[in-house]
C-alpha cells in the first residue's frame, strides 16, 4: 500500500539484481528486462493475490508455443512485477505504521494527511536516488516539475481525464469467464452468492470493488432458487448481478463504477521534492530506516545501475535475509524471495506461492483455491 | 478519434461561462465548479443521449437525498457521489451538444486539437509555457520533444495519483491485453499530438495549420471573446448576440453557443421539473 514510485523502484531494482540471484528462473529476469515498460502496469495493479497465480500458470502452459510470444513473455513480466509489488507492500506497511505514529506523537504533528505525506517523502526520495531526478526511464524531469503556468495546469487536468478515460476503456462487461481460474472461480462464486443471499447490498459492493463473475453468480443463485432455497427479492439480486447493458441507466452506472479515482495529490510530491523539510526527513528516517544508501542490496542495485559488475557472490550475499537494515533494502531481499517462490510455482513444483513476510516471520500464501482466510489477508494487508 | 482536447476545452469554457450567463441554476454552477475532473471526464467519456437523460432524471428526483448515491469502493472525503455524477452528466451534455464528438474508432486527427491548444489554452501564455518547457527539459532537443516528454509525464503523474489500478477480474487476460496494447498506442498518440502542435520542432507553433482549418477557431467570434475574458477571470460583456449561433462564424464559436444553450435549457427544465421527453428536445 506504498505509493507508486516506491513500488516501481523496487521493481526496477529487482530487474537489476535478479539475473545474479540463484533460484530465480532466468525467464523471469529476461521477461522483466525486455518488457519493463509494460510490466510497470503489473507493479501497480491491485489484488495481485488473485491474478498472479492463474496468469503465471497461463504463461507456463503457453510458454513453449512460439505463436504465444511475446504475449506470454509480457504477461510473465507483468506477474514478476506484481510479486515485487507485494514484497514492497509487506515491508513498507510495517514502516508506515511506525512512521505515522512518530508523526502523530511529534510535538508539531502535520495538519496534512499523515500517511500520504510519509509516502510523498518515500516517493520523492526514490525519485532522487533510484530514478536520479528523472534521468532514468520511464521518468523525465517533468515528473516533479512545479507547473506554474495556467496553461500547463489546465493541460494537467485534461491529461488526468484522458488517463481515466483510457482506464475506463480497458474494463469490460464481457460475461466470459473461460479465462478465469476454475478453482478460484468456484470458491469465489459460492462465497459471493451466499453473501448476496444474506444482503443484496453486499453484491453491489462486491461486484463493484472486485469486478466480476456475474454469469456464474447468477447461475448459482438461479440453481439455488430452483432447489427451493430462500433469499431476498429475486428481481433485486438479478438486476444487480446480471444488469441489462441495453439499459441506459446500467450503462451509465457501469461507466461511473469503472472510473479509476485519482486520490493521491501529486502536488504534495512536487512540494516535498522541491522543499523537503529536514525535520520530517529525520523524523521519518528517510535516509536511515527507509532507504539506507549503505545497505548492501541498495549498494548492489546502484552499482549495477552504474554499469559496474559487482561479484555475483557479493550480490547474492546482499539480498540474503537479514543483510539489510533499511526497509527499502529489506523490500529487495523479500522481493528476491518472492521471485524464488514464484519460480517454484511457475515450474509446477508447488501448488501455492509462499510469500513469507521476512520482517516478522509471518507467512502469507497466494492460493489458487479461493480461500477466505487468505483472501481476507490479501484484502487487509494490501 | 474525437477531438478530446477540443471537447475538454469547451467543457472548461462552459464551466466558467455558466457563472455569468443568466438562467443557470446555482446547483449546476457550483457542481461544475467543484467537480472539474468529473466534468472533463464526462466531456470525453463514451456516453450517449439516453444515458445523460436517465442520469439527469435520476439525479433530479434524488437531489435532496445525498444518501441515494453511496460512494463506491472507498469513500473519498469531501466528494459527494451525487455531485460527481451530476458533473459527469453535465460534461456529457457538453460533449453531445457540441456536435463535435466523433466515433472513437476513426483515425486520430490532432489538427483541431492543436489549434485549440495553441489558441485557447496556451494563448498569450505561450512564451511563458515554452520557457517552462525549455528549462525543465534542460535545453536539450526541440520543443516537439520537450512537449511530448511533458505530456508523457502528465500521464505518469495521473497514474501516480490513481495509486493502483483495479483489474477487471471478469476477463483478466482481456484486461491485460487492453493495457498492453493500449500503452504503445498512447505513446503514438502523444507523439502525434506533439507533432501537430510543434510541426516545425523548435521553430514553433506560429506558422502552422492549413488554411482549411482557418475557420475552426476565430477569436473575433463573440462567444469566443466571452470565453477568453472568462478564462482571464474578467467579466465579459454579454448581450443577446454573444451566444447566438448566427453571430458566431467559427466551428468552436458555434459549438460553444450550442453547449451554453444546452446547459441553460437543461437547467431550466431541471428547475421546472420538465426533464421529460428526449433530452435533445430539451436542449435544442
Amino acid at each position: 500500500m506504498s505509493d507508486l514510485l516506491t513500488h516501481w523502484a523496487v521493481m526496477d531494482d529487482c530487474r537489476r539484481l535478479m539475473p545474479f540471484v540463484a533460484g530465480i528462473a532466468p525467464e523471469f529476469g529476461e521477461s522483466l528486462n525486455r518488457h519493463h515498460y509494460l510490466a510497470r502496469l503489473g507493479s501497480n495493479t491491485r489484488t495481485e493475490g488473485h491474478w498472479i497465480p492463474p496468469i503465471l500458470r497461463w504463461t507456463r502452459q503457453h510458454w513453449d508455443d512460439p505463436a504465444m510470444h511475446p504475449e506470454a513473455e509480457i504477461k510473465l513480466a507483468f506477474c514478476v512485477a506484481g510479486l515485487a509489488h507485494t514484497a514492497c507492500d509487506v515491508e513498507m506497511k510495517q514502516l508506515r505504521i511506525k512512521t505515522v505514529l512518530a508523526e502523530e506523537n511529534s510535538p508539531d504533528p502535520t495538519p496534512d494527511d499523515v500517511e500520504r505525506l510519509v509516502y510523498a517523502y518515500h516517493d520523492t526520495h526514490v525519485f532522487r536516488k533510484v530514478y536520479r531526478d528523472g534521468a532514468e526511464e520511464p521518468f523525465n524531469t517533468f515528473m516533479m516539475a512545479d507547473i506554474q503556468t495556467g496553461a500547463g495546469q489546465k493541460l494537467e487536468k485534461m491529461a488526468k481525464a484522458l488517463f481515466q478515460l483510457a482506464m475506463m476503456g480497458t474494463r469490460t462487461m464481457v460475461q466470459d469467464e473461460r479465462e478465469l481460474d476454475r478453482d478460484f472461480l468456484e470458491g469465489f462464486v459460492q462465497d459471493t452468492a451466499r453473501r448476496a443471499l444474506a444482503s443484496p447490498d453486499a453484491v453491489r459492493r462486491i461486484i463493484g470493488s472486485r469486478g466480476l463473475c456475474r454469469q456464474s453468480i447468477y447461475d448459482w443463485l438461479r440453481e439455488h432458487r430452483q432447489r427451493g432455497g430462500d433469499g431476498p427479492d429475486w428481481d433485486t439480486i438479478k438486476a444487480m448481478v446480471m444488469p441489462d447493458m441495453t439499459d441506459a441507466k446500467t450503462r451509465l452506472d457501469n461507466l461511473l463504477l469503472n472510473e479509476l479515482r485519482l486520490y493521491v495529490d501529486h502536488q504534495r510530491l512536487v512540494r516535498v521534492y522541491h522543499q523537503p523539510d529536514p525535520a520530517k526527513m529525520a523524523l521519518y528516517g528517510i535516509e536511515t530506516e527507509f532507504y539506507d544508501a549503505d545497505d548492501p542490496a541498495i549498494r548492489a542495485a546502484r552499482a549495477v545501475q552504474d554499469g559496474e559488475a559487482p561479484p555475483v557472490d557479493e550480490i547474492r550475499a546482499a539480498v540474503q535475509p537479514g543483510a539489510n537494515r533499511s526497509y527499502y533494502g529489506r523490500a529487495l531481499e523479500t522481493a528476491m524471495e518472492y521471485q524464488r517462490q514464484g519460480t517454484v510455482y511457475w515450474l509446477g513444483k508447488s501448488q501455492t506461492i509462499e510469500t513469507p513476510n521476512l520482517g516478522e516471520g509471518k507467512a502469507l500464501q497466494f492460493r489458487h483455491r479461493h480461500d477466505t482466510e487468505a483472501d481476507r489477508l490479501v484484502e487487509t494487508r494490501f | 478519434m474525437p477531438p478530446d482536447v477540443t471537447l475538454m476545452s469547451l467543457c472548461s469554457d462552459v464551466r466558467l461561462l455558466v457563472k455569468i450567463v443568466p438562467g443557470v441554476d446555482l446547483i449546476f454552477v457550483q457542481t461544475l465548479d467543484e467537480n472539474e475532473n468529473e466534468a472533463l471526464l464526462g466531456s470525453v467519456a463514451p456516453v450517449d443521449e439516453e444515458m445523460i437523460h436517465v442520469g439527469l432524471l435520476e439525479l433530479r428526483a434524488a437531489w435532496e437525498e445525498p444518501d441515494r448515491f453511496p460512494p463506491h469502493r472507498r469513500s473519498y472525503p469531501g466528494i459527494l457521489e451525487r455531485d460527481r455524477r451530476l458533473a459527469f452528466c453535465l460534461g456529457g451534455l457538453v460533449q453531445l451538444a457540441s456536435g463535435l464528438a466523433t466515433d472513437r474508432s476513426e483515425p486520430a486527427s490532432f489538427q483541431q486539437d492543436a489549434i485549440v491548444l495553441t489558441k485557447a489554452i496556451l494563448a498569450d501564455e505561450q512564451d511563458e509555457f515554452e520557457t517552462f518547457l525549455w528549462e525543465n527539459h534542460g535545453g536539450k532537443d526541440g520543443l516537439q520533444e520537450a512537449f511530448a516528454d511533458f505530456v508523457l509525464a502528465l500521464f505518469l503523474r495521473s497514474m501516480a495519483e490513481a495509486h493502483t489500478m483495479i483489474p477487471d477480474m471478469v476477463h483478466i487476460l482481456g484486461w491485460m491485453d487492453s493495457l498492453i496494447y493500449g500503452a504503445p498506442q498512447l505513446e503514438r498518440q502523444i507523439a502525434g499530438f506533439a507533432q501537430a502542435v510543434y510541426p516545425n520542432g523548435a521553430a514553433g507553433i506560429r506558422q502552422q495549420h492549413g488554411s482549411d482549418l482557418a475557420g475552426f477557431y476565430v477569436a473575433a467570434d463573440p462567444a469566443i471573446r466571452a470565453a477568453e475574458a472568462a478564462r482571464k477571470n474578467r467579466a465579459p460583456n454579454l448581450d443577446r448576440a454573444t451566444f447566438d449561433a448566427t453571430g458566431n462564424r467559427s466551428v468552436y464559436g458555434k459549438a460553444l453557443c450550442r453547449c451554453v444553450a444546452a446547459v441553460v435549457r437543461v437547467s431550466q427544465a431541471w428547475r421546472e421539473g420538465t426533464l421529460t421527453g428526449r433530452i435533445s428536445e430539451v436542449w435544442q
